[in-house]
């Protein structure tokens, strides 16, 4: 019975098994479900594999070894005893001092057997000791390291007792075992259980032997092969170095002198890992280590961010500093140290030296990495640099020391609790410096003066105060001319109102009205922009908002330039501007003005459809009923603010079909243009909105009224039409777009009708608005109308080329690229007959940008594509096109493969030869560019 | 992508370390005559062969060294070898001369010399940059035309 199931088993089977073959790797699934059906036992597998684990052929031992080992591999913890492990270990002990094939197979056995939970400490201490004794590592090939090391971290983590056992042994085996390893997997493996390694092991006298083994890679230098398939690159391995560098407080006194010896290199890498090492070694290294080396450390610091020129590497090396200074902190001499080091530097900062900044960056590091240190810094480099501000004369200079004061008093208030501060000198004497800058200076140290205030904010004394609160109020309605000083006004008027609100709005905010247009202009602007964050000042904010608004005609323009821009971004505002019934006072001030600008009337437009969208419904039929019914004297304005607020309606709102008509009749007989304008959008965005069967209705009236208008006029009402038709993706608004497509056989402005569809500026119809956008509308449409285009007989027409231009240029990438194929042909007419320059240089454009992300499109038409562009380098009517054309055919030589374009060289070059003598410099540049790269081309760099 | 004037604006300072445009260069209708700071532009870029620098870095071309007179097609430029020694200026000569071959139109005569009294043998390098035929001869080495085209390479292409 049992010969029969294991048949697979038999002698001759298994003395003809080879190992490339993998079939005693279905053999070995075979046994495992054996053994776990209970149909076979470990020692019944022993007895049939004896004729390959005794045969005098190493190749059959090892195919016995591997068999076994692939058994064991299948088997659970509960399947094995641990007497049964205890032998099997011998064997494997045993078979590791076999031939170097059977033993480097023996591995996978010994790996398995350790990772068993009941594997004895006796068998793990046998196998290990027969590694460290008969199996040489650095002989062996990657993935045979790989697996010892495998094992090294299998005994630590789950045999951690053996490791106490064996103590120096274990350590001395390891140790030897990865020295000298260099394959870049493995020490990327190697890295990352040495850490766990050396924090569970003690390396006694062996610390200086380990390090030294460690230390050889420092600092990585290792660029990978490009088909490297691990993806391990250098900062892999540094980062792994520089973890097990430092993770002992024993490496310290190895790896700070090695670190200080790289960052002396002119090597940026050996730097920013020595760098590393530095910084990272505060968490573990003794404080004494760091002691001893404090000195060299801090020269070597210094030195580097004295005269580095990598601001990432100074950057590095402030931190690193940062990391040491505080590390330090607990050494009994700190304070002396860090008072001497800054007096031995403060001369450095008087004015006009060119060490002047490094020494303030040094400093600084310094002072930001603890409250001690902050202290001193600003004791002592900040007391010399107020002595020296204050004997100064020129302005630079002055402002360079107020910023460097300002930049460690602002150390020192973010290291320390305000109770400390409260009593510090210089804490107490900056805001004084900052108010002679801001009253004395020029303007680059009036700007200083202002940006140190707003940083020191919760030091001024009241008197200073008053006086800095006057110099705001006087200036927040002053033209600023320098942009600088304007934001540092900005941020001083904006930390002020943070910090100090009752006395800002007691003593800056202007109570009475700004008489001034540009004065108030320039008050609404720093309101808008400092006040807005703070709660306190919200009533005042939208009381001015309001007040000026309805005021006269002139401030409540310049309320509305304004507020258009707020509201956007500021939306919590227009609850509260609803609260105050800001839209029937604004009403009611607007019904009685004349002669309202364009501008005005499009910002309130604008601001009610702002204002309506964010509302409920109800609010919105209140508002409506109410404001609509109001008798205006002007007719514009009337228009301004129905429009404004039918445009903002939720689609469930208006249903008033007397107003359609009213935007209906606006259109057909306005003369003028806002109105028109205003008009043909509303009734878009009315159309977008309203149910399907208002819709019918509507559609058959516009549909009449098309039918009676000509030119301009019947076109945009057509296109918005449409646009409103198709973006809800009503099944109508493929036959307005079929009456559109016909249109432009007649008519050349038709063409920009399809632009205003596709465009998204000032566009009525938007999610905010409510209007119904479906998605991939843009996509649909412009399938439809370049199908429709492609089946037009005389399409060598302007207006044809212009539509194709301007769908090209508005139409989703992926619609573009996925209609390519039939686009193409529309595309080559108009490369090919096209005299209109914006049409060619839209194509050019979305070209070259298809040709820089090297889609295959393009590539399958390569030399027709490229002929076209070549030939648009010398269109004599537009500098533009014949400028997109060379920056299309520059990136065509970057994009594409050489030997595609290899054959069409010699044209291009011969062609780029009439462009280099250009009329046009801009374009011989361009020209010089291009030629250049063609050339070289094929070159061997 | 070109929208506006002040983008071709933002372009130029960027790739041309600040040469701006002027009103007249954006008028189509207008020519813009070739002038110095134009060959300039062409010239300053091409690498030194020895070291990781341009011509312009290491004060090889100079923009006062130049002269263009567009009315007789000539071009001349006068180009200092870092020492009066140096081994190299035939080569920078030649990629000087090779680069404006390529970036200049046909009808302009260029001559390259040797700044007077910057080389030691100025003589010889200046007869050989103007002699056309061992010009067009060194081209036809394919050691020479990969150090030259080295020189011309855009860094990016390097």
């Amino acid at each position: 019975m049992e010969n029969n199931l294991l048949s697979y088993l038999n002698n001759e089977t298994l003395e003809n098994l080879e190992k490339e073959e993998k079939k005693y790797l279905q053999i070995s699934k075979e046994v495992t479900r054996d053994i776990k059906c209970n149909t076979l036992s470990i020692v019944n597998l022993i007895e049939h594999l004896r004729c390959l684990l005794l045969n005098n052929l190493y190749t059959r031992r090892e195919m016995g070894v591997l068999i076994l080992c692939e058994v064991l591999k299948g088997l659970e913890t509960n399947m094995i005893n641990t007497e049964y492990i205890d032998v099997l270990s011998s064997y494997f002990a045993e078979k590791l001092k076999d031939h170097h094939q059977v033993a480097t197979s023996a591995l996978k056995g010994v790996l398995t057997l350790i990772s068993f939970p009941n594997c004895s400490s006796k068998s793990v201490i046998q196998l290990i000791t027969s590694i460290f004794n008969h199996i040489m590592c650095q002989q062996q090939q990657q993935p045979d390291r790989y697996k010892i090391y495998q094992i090294y971290e299998m005994v630590l983590t789950q045999h951690g007792h053996v490791v106490d056992t064996m103590q120096n042994e274990f350590v001395y085996g390891v140790i030897s075992s990865i020295d000298g390893e260099r394959d870049p997997k493995n020490l990327v493996y190697l890295f990352k259980w040495i850490q766990l390694f050396l924090k569970k092991v003690k390396l006694a006298h062996l610390t200086e032997e380990m390090f030294d083994v460690l230390a050889c890679y420092f600092p990585v230098d290792f660029k990978a092969p490009p088909k490297d398939t691990n993806k391990i690159t250098r900062e892999d391995l540094a980062q792994g170095l520089c973890e097990c560098l430092t993770c002992i407080p024993d490496f310290g006194p190895h790896a700070i002198p090695l670190a200080l010896e790289k960052l002396d290199s002119a090597l940026k890498i050996a730097k920013e890992d020595a760098l590393e090492i530095l910084r990272k070694g505060c968490q573990n290294y003794m404080v004494e280590t760091y002691k001893q080396f404090s000195l060299e450390i801090l020269n070597q610091l210094q030195k580097d961010i004295f005269t580095v020129d990598d601001e990432s590497l100074r950057e590095n090396c402030k931190e690193t500093l940062k990391a040491i200074i505080n590390k330090l902190e607990s050494d009994h001499d700190f304070k002396q140290s860090i008072s001497d080091l800054t007096s031995s530097l403060k001369s450095n900062l008087a004015p006009g030296l060119k060490v002047f900044h490094r020494t303030t960056e040094f400093l600084l590091a310094i002072a930001e990495a603890t409250a001690v240190s902050s202290l001193v810094v600003v004791q002592i480099a900040g007391g010399f640099l107020r002595d020296s501000y204050e004997s100064t004369t020129d302005s630079a200079d002055k402002s360079q020391q107020l910023r460097a004061y300002i930049n460690f008093i602002k150390s020192a208030m973010n290291n320390n609790s305000k109770s400390i501060l409260h009593d510090n000198e210089e804490i107490q004497k900056a805001p004084l410096l900052c108010l002679d800058a801001l009253l004395e200076g020029d303007e680059i140290l009036k700007t200083e003066g202002l940006k140190g205030f707003s940083e020191i904010g919760g030091y001024i004394s009241e008197d200073v105060r008053g006086i800095l609160f006057k110099h705001i109020k006087e200036n927040i309605v002053v033209t600023q001319s320098d942009a600088t000083r304007k934001s540092a006004l900005f941020l001083c008027f904006a930390k002020m109102s943070e910090q100090y609100p009752v006395e800002v709005d007691n003593s800056v905010l202007y109570k009475n009205k700004i008489q001034s247009c540009e004065e108030l202009n320039i008050y609404i602007e720093y309101l808008s922009h400092s006040l807005v964050n703070v709660q306190y000042f919200e009533n005042y904010l939208i009381n001015t908002f309001i007040g000026y608004a309805v005021c006269d005609v002139d401030c409540s323009k310049v309320i509305f330039d304004h507020l258009r821009y707020f509201l956007e971004q500021n939306t919590r505002f227009i609850g509260v501007l609803i609260e105050k019934q800001f839209i029937p006072t604004l009403t009611n001030f607007l019904s009685n003005i004349d002669n309202p600008e364009v501008n005005w009337l499009l910002n309130i437009k604008h601001v009610l459809t702002v204002i309506l969208r964010d509302q409920s419904t109800e609010v919105q039929k209140q508002i409506y009923e109410n404001e609509t019914i109001k008798v205006y004297r002007n007719e514009l304005m009337f228009n301004a603010v129905l429009i404004g607020i039918i445009v903002g309606l939720k689609k469930s709102v208006f249903i008033d079909s007397d107003k359609i008509d009213f935007l209906l009749n606006n259109v057909m007989n306005s003369s003028d243009y806002f109105i028109k304008d205003a008009s043909l959008q509303c009734l878009a965005s009315v159309l977008n909105k309203i149910n399907q069967d208002l819709l019918e209705g509507y559609l058959n009236k516009i549909q009449q009224c098309c039918n009676v208008i000509t030119g301009d006029d019947k076109i945009l009402l057509m296109s918005w039409v449409t646009k409103s038709l198709v973006t809800r993706n009503h099944s109508a608004g493929w036959n307005w777009t079929n009456e559109l497509v016909n249109l432009l056989n007649d008519n050349i402005d038709c063409s920009s009708g399809f632009r205003l569809i596709v465009r998204d500026e000032q566009n009525p119809l938007s999610l905010q608005n409510d209007s119904i956008i479906m998605p991939l509308y843009k996509q649909k449409f412009f399938v439809f109308v370049t199908n429709k285009l492609c089946e037009v007989n005389n399409i060598d027409k302007a207006p044809y080329f212009k539509t194709v231009g301007y769908l090209i240029e508005n139409a989703p990438r992926q619609a573009v690229l996925g209609q390519f194929k039939k686009v193409i042909r529309l595309v080559f007419l108009c490369l090919e007959k096209s005299m209109e320059a914006e049409v060619l240089e839209i194509i050019l454009l979305r070209l070259t940008e298809f040709i820089s992300s090297k889609e295959s499109v393009i590539e399958n038409c390569l030399e027709d594509v490229l002929l076209r562009i070549l030939d648009l380098t010398t269109f004599e009517s537009s500098m533009r096109v014949r400028i997109a054309a060379l920056r299309g055919l520059k990136e065509i030589s970057r994009n594409y493969p050489i030997y595609k374009l290899v054959p069409l060289q010699q044209r291009v070059i011969r062609k780029l030869g009439v462009c280099i003598d250009d009329t046009k410099r801009i374009v011989r540049r361009e020209a010089v560019d291009c030629r250049s790269l063609w050339y070289l081309l094929d070159a061997d760099l | 992508m070109l929208k506006s004037q002040r983008e071709y604006q933002e372009f130029w300072v960027v790739n041309n370390k600040n040469r701006l445009i002027t009103q007249e260069e954006y008028d189509d209708t207008i020519v813009d005559e070739f002038d110095q700071r134009e060959i300039f532009d062409i010239i300053r870029s091409i690498n030194d062969p020895e070291h990781p620098l341009t011509l312009e870095e290491l004060h090889v071309v100079t923009e006062n060294l130049i002269s263009v007179d567009n009315a007789k097609n000539d071009v001349c430029i006068k180009f200092t070898p870092t020492i009066p020694h140096c081994s190299m200026a035939t080569v920078i000569g030649l990629s000087i001369r090779v680069k404006l071959l390529r970036c200049l139109p046909s009808r302009f005569k260029v001559k390259v010399e040797v700044n007077p009294g910057t080389h030691n043998a100025e003589c010889q390098i200046n007869k050989q940059l103007a002699d056309k035929e061992r010009v067009a001869a060194a081209l036809e080495n394919s050691n020479l035309i990969k150090v030259v085209n080295q020189c011309i390479a855009p860094r990016h292409l390097g």
